[in-house]
């Protein structure tokens, strides 16, 4: 009787082929990694502020805005010209949410923003804040633009929110409103809920 | 230094004017209760109680009348002294300990229908649709009938063919009513004590299912939306799977171990009857393979100091009681976050069908059966527990958590495992269950415990994290975080002492995949060490496994046939509609199987 | 680091609201606690219904002088209390927290005790508190637990047995549900009265224990954050910490270094 071929012998690619016959798996739609972030959430070239349509609200001050000066021009630029975003503004409770806007280059940069009576200020808050929201430079400038919803970065996994909702949902309004749409609020958290 | 300096001047106001915002906020809570009117949580507290809703004082509180209050409490009172009286020995006796019915013994809606039942309608005991729904889970045993087939060709040299299969099924419904086959003078079993005890075939192949007699078939196409059917086809393929289902008499008498016993032994005879063999080697082969090789038991086998056999509760994995669940199967299987995103009224679909799952089914076999029967010997409390499952406050909540991530989530590809981010969405949705609590006094009268709110609470939280990312693992550790953290330190306040177990000692495991220390919750189960004391968390688990699966689209949880055998229609008890039948049981509209009339004296 | 050792100062609790300073104002043994009402010694003995008043305490072991017992080094580091120097009996008293603004709830009696109680033993559930001391001990930690800010007799509420009702609605008389009745409101003096010690057993005179705290003062001393006083959802600073201790503790397993950005 002849020796018998070793099993390797036998079947060279044996791991190969027998991954081949796995079915794919159920969990690859569940896979942990965040989705790529969309292309006008990736870092910009020089001079974008001074492109359309963010030329139109965006002062040119000769170097990319920061964060407090973007938020600022945007109420300005933006929100003061829209009637309904100034109804919207002045008839939530008074919010106090801080921005923590990390940039690739210039590292943290904290502003923080009053909801009526609306206000723009530099700097880490003093006070506890209703809302905290961590994100992305490149993320914060297509959620001013209305490229991009803030909480779709959130949910994509590109930003963090912390605190109330409402007082997100509130500043939410006021900013869908300037870009002129409007949305209902929800029934657990309506318009103007502490 | 100048801007500096100007920063500082106005960071100086900006300190005094947030402080003051802070303390006045609040004062307009009061004014937004008017919106609360609006919600059907509030119409169902109305009644419920029979009262105002956000009234924090009960005036009729110490007078109602006591026990005498509720119509089933005066029934057991009755029939206590009757009893009593009967034997000779006090019974069932309400003039002895506390005085109960000093608060108000409301009655409750059970979700999904129009009944009303008393708190005591749903003890296991008085509710046969609750021993029904496990007996039927005990009285299942799966096996793969693909090894018998090929041994039969290839050792005995049978020829398998569709005649000979459906020959074989029809005698196997004889053989499992307990008839005799093969030999003269067994002693055997008036069917009418069996009537529930048959056995049916599932398989994922369309030439195989033409072939068979429809009768014994459970079948996929029409039970199951065609998008599930076709991936549950798809993982059972070719395979032929027998499910058969023991007679609940004998569940009962033995336990669930029982099953297997009842099944090989009766198979293995149906196999010798129509296709003629004899004493030969075979045999002891049939019946390894019925007894052990591809044979799916709904339970595992407990450890030493639990003391259960297979089939029972305790060993019950958290992925077969989500598949023992149907509530879903009609709907197509998408990704929850697509339909949510797309239409709110067809996402409140896929919500109610989870809550009917775990309400009716995940929460009654952990809490009702093994914490409050199994484990602790049927006190009853923990059946209250289950009840807060069954109201239709989880649904109310859930349409929230729709109407969130269909305004909030447009166009979100997906949600990453990560907690900083699904954190957005529990914190959001816990803390409106909270405020729900904290702003109807009834609802927190109706849920009067803690293990009631965590097992609420941690339910929402589990099912709103697994229902976005489609990770059970995530929907565990939200539900720990909104019990362990946020419900314990927003009131101070948790459930019963036993939830510091789960859900402190708990969390250092909770993604662990090493043996004895975690696992995937779809393998855990109701004696999982660090779950398997407190009320509460069987729901949880069972809202983190199944909200999963609806999370992913899938079809099943854990085993594709564990999913298909609960199909069956010619179960007892409707596992798509649990609720409905613990609420007719409540009503005495239900009739179980296993009853021993046709051989007792006339009564 | 500077030579010498950093000096420890506990922080206690994160928030800047006025429910997080209560949280830290009760469970800081370094602040006091301020007093509300008086109730006498006897009185408390009767309430907690272990011994009669002027009865001498049953011991369960000879004084501590007296015992010979094997060197433990631990016993010459730790002073025994009153009580188990004396041998005494372990007791309970147990402590149910109303859901509507309470002074103090479960979970917070059980950290208040870790702070500034000796020689204890307590568990905590969703509507009481137990606390388990050598008798002696027991009644002069009754004092503090009775007189002061941490007590409402409206809405907390000595019950050995029968605790149900934490998060019922309250009685026509504003006062926490009771299914054994153990207090009534006295309308007459507008005070809380026990009528029945904290087993049930009927007292033979009635003990007054304080008037129930207004709504404000309710709200003003509440230990929970609710919405309609300091919402929950509002404390960021809270919730931050509350996310990083589950994160850590659930993927991290208490090892922090193996945190990293993807989780």
């Amino acid at each position: 009787m002849g020796k018998l071929p070793s099993l390797k012998e036998m079947y060279p690619k044996f791991a190969e082929e027998f991954e081949k016959t796995k079915p794919p798996s159920v969990l690859e739609r569940v896979t942990p990694e965040a989705p790529p972030p969309p292309s006008f959430c990736l870092p910009r070239p020089d001079g974008w502020w001074r492109q359309p349509p963010y030329s139109k609200w965006i002062q040119d001050r000769g170097r990319e805005p920061t964060a407090y000066e973007l938020l600022l021009d945007f109420i300005i630029g933006r929100a003061i010209s829209s009637p309904k975003a100034m109804e919207l503004a002045s008839s939530a409770p008074s919010r106090l949410i801080v921005y923590e806007i990390e940039h690739p280059q210039r590292g943290t940069e904290f502003v923080r923003m009053f909801l009526n009576p609306t206000q723009v200020i530099e700097g880490p808050p003093e006070e506890e804040p209703d809302l905290w929201i961590k994100m992305n430079y490149y993320d914060f400038v297509p959620v001013l633009g209305g490229e991009i919803s803030v909480f779709n970065a959130v949910y994509e996994g590109r930003a963090t929110i912390l605190g109330n909702t409402t007082a997100g949902l509130d500043q939410y309004d006021v900013m869908t409103a300037i870009l002129g749409f409007e949305i209902p609020r929800p029934r657990c958290w309506p318009r103007g809920h502490p | 230094m100048e801007k500096r300096k100007v920063l500082d001047e106005r960071a100086g106001q900006l300190e005094a004017r947030e402080r003051e915002y802070v303390r006045e906020l609040y004062a307009l809570s009061k004014k937004y209760l008017e919106v609360e009117k609006e919600r059907p949580l509030y119409s169902i507290m109305q009644k419920t109680f029979g009262a105002d809703p956000f009234a924090l004082q009960d005036s009729q509180m110490y007078k109602r009348g006591g026990y005498r209050q509720s119509k089933r409490k005066q029934e057991f009172a009755r029939l206590g002294r009757q009893v009593a009286v009967e034997r000779g020995l006090p019974a069932y006796n309400r003039a002895v300990g506390l005085p109960i019915g000093q608060r108000q013994l409301e009655p409750f809606l059970i979700s999904g229908t129009n009944i009303m039942v008393e708190q005591d309608d749903t003890h296991h005991l008085n509710n046969v649709a609750i021993q029904q729904m496990l007996d039927d889970i005990k009285r299942t045993v799966i096996v793969n009938l693909d090894i018998a087939h090929r041994m039969l060709t290839v050792r005995a040299g049978k020829e398998v063919t569709p005649e000979t299969i459906n020959l074989y099924l029809e005698t196997l419904q004889h053989t499992m009513c307990g008839g005799a086959v093969a030999q003269e003078h067994m002693s055997e079993i008036n069917p009418l004590l069996v009537k529930d005890a048959y056995a049916k075939v599932i398989t994922g192949s369309d030439e195989v299912k033409d072939a068979l007699d429809r009768r014994f078939l459970i079948d996929i196409d029409q039970l199951f939306h065609p998008t599930r059917a076709e991936k549950l086809k798809e993982a059972i393929g070719d395979a032929i799977w027998i499910v058969l289902r023991i007679p609940t008499l004998a569940v009962r008498m033995a336990d669930g171990d029982e099953a297997a016993r009842w099944a090989a032994m009766q198979n293995t005879m149906a196999f010798i009857a129509s296709y003629g063999l004899s004493g030969e080697h075979i045999i002891s082969d049939l019946a390894y393979s019925f007894k052990h090789a591809r044979v799916v038991r709904m339970g595992n086998k407990m450890w030493y100091q639990r003391m259960r056999g297979t089939n029972e509760p305790g060993g019950f994995p958290d992925g077969y009681i989500c598949d023992f669940m149907q509530a879903e199967r009609d709907l197509p299987a998408r990704r929850f976050l697509e339909v949510a995103q797309e239409d709110e009224e067809e996402a409140l679909k896929y919500s109610r069908a989870m809550h009917e799952g775990i309400g009716g089914i995940a929460a009654v076999i952990d809490n009702v059966l093994w914490l409050g029967f199994y484990m602790s010997g049927g006190i009853g409390f923990s059946n209250t527990v289950a009840s807060a499952a069954y109201s239709e406050v989880m649904n109310e909540i859930s349409m929230e958590l729709i109407e969130l991530s269909h305004r909030y989530m447009q166009g979100v590809r997906k949600v990453p495992l990560r907690w900083e981010t699904v954190r957005t969405m529990v914190n959001s949705i816990i803390q409106y269950t909270m405020e729900s609590y904290e702003k109807f006094p009834t609802l927190a009268e109706f849920h009067w415990g803690g293990a009631h709110r965590v097992s609420v609470i941690g339910s929402i939280a589990a099912s709103s994290a697994a229902m976005l990312t489609g990770s059970s693992t995530m929907g565990l550790m939200a539900a720990h975080y909104a019990i362990a953290f946020a419900m314990k330190e927003g009131w101070l306040r948790t459930g019963w002492a036993g939830q510091e177990i789960q859900d402190h000692l708990g969390l250092p495991y909770l993604c662990s995949m090493r043996p004895e220390e975690g696992n995937l919750v779809e393998l855990r189960g109701l004696n999982y060490p660090m779950q398997s004391f407190s009320a509460a968390h069987g729901a949880i688990r069972g809202a983190a496994v199944y909200a999963a699966m609806i999370g992913r689209g899938s079809s099943w949880c854990l085993s594709p046939v564990v999913k298909v055998a609960f199909a069956d229609p010619h179960l007892i008890f409707d596992f798509k509609h649990p609720k409905l039948c613990i609420a007719k049981a409540g009503i005495r509209q239900f009739m179980p199987a296993g009853e021993r009339d046709p051989v007792l004296p006339p009564h | 680091m500077a030579e010498g050792k950093v000096k420890y100062e506990p922080q206690i609790y994160p928030g800047k609201d006025e429910t997080s300073e209560r949280r830290r104002k009760l469970w800081d043994k370094r602040r006091k606690l301020a007093k509300y009402r008086e109730i006498s010694d006897d009185d408390i003995t009767r309430l907690l219904g272990h011994r009669a008043v002027g009865a001498l305490y049953p011991s369960v072991h000879p004084p501590l002088e007296e015992l010979i017992e094997a060197y433990d080094p631990i016993k010459n580091i730790v002073v025994p209390t009153p009580g188990a120097r004396a041998g005494d009996r372990i007791r309970f008293v147990q402590f149910a927290d109303s859901f509507w603004h309470p002074p103090i709830a479960p979970h917070g009696r059980l950290r208040l005790y870790f702070n500034r109680l000796r020689g204890i033993d307590v568990v905590a559930y969703s509507g009481r508190c137990i606390l388990e001391m050598r008798e002696r001990d027991l009644e002069a930690a009754m004092k503090m637990l009775l007189e002061t800010e941490i007590f409402n007799p409206a809405r907390t509420a000595l019950k050995g047995i029968t605790i149900h009702g934490h998060s019922l609605r309250l009685d026509e008389d504003g006062l926490m549900f009771d299914a054994r009745r153990r207090y009534i409101l006295d309308k007459s003096t507008r005070e809380v009265v026990y009528i029945k010690d904290q087993m049930g057993r009927v007292l033979d005179n009635p003990v007054p224990v304080g008037r129930p705290l207004s709504e404000e003062e309710c709200r003003k001393l509440d230990l929970a954050y609710t919405w309609d006083t300091h919402p929950f959802k509002s404390r960021t600073e809270v919730l931050e910490i509350l996310s990083r201790a589950a994160k850590l503790r659930v993927l991290a397993g208490f090892n922090p270094e193996l945190l990293t950005e993807e989780m």
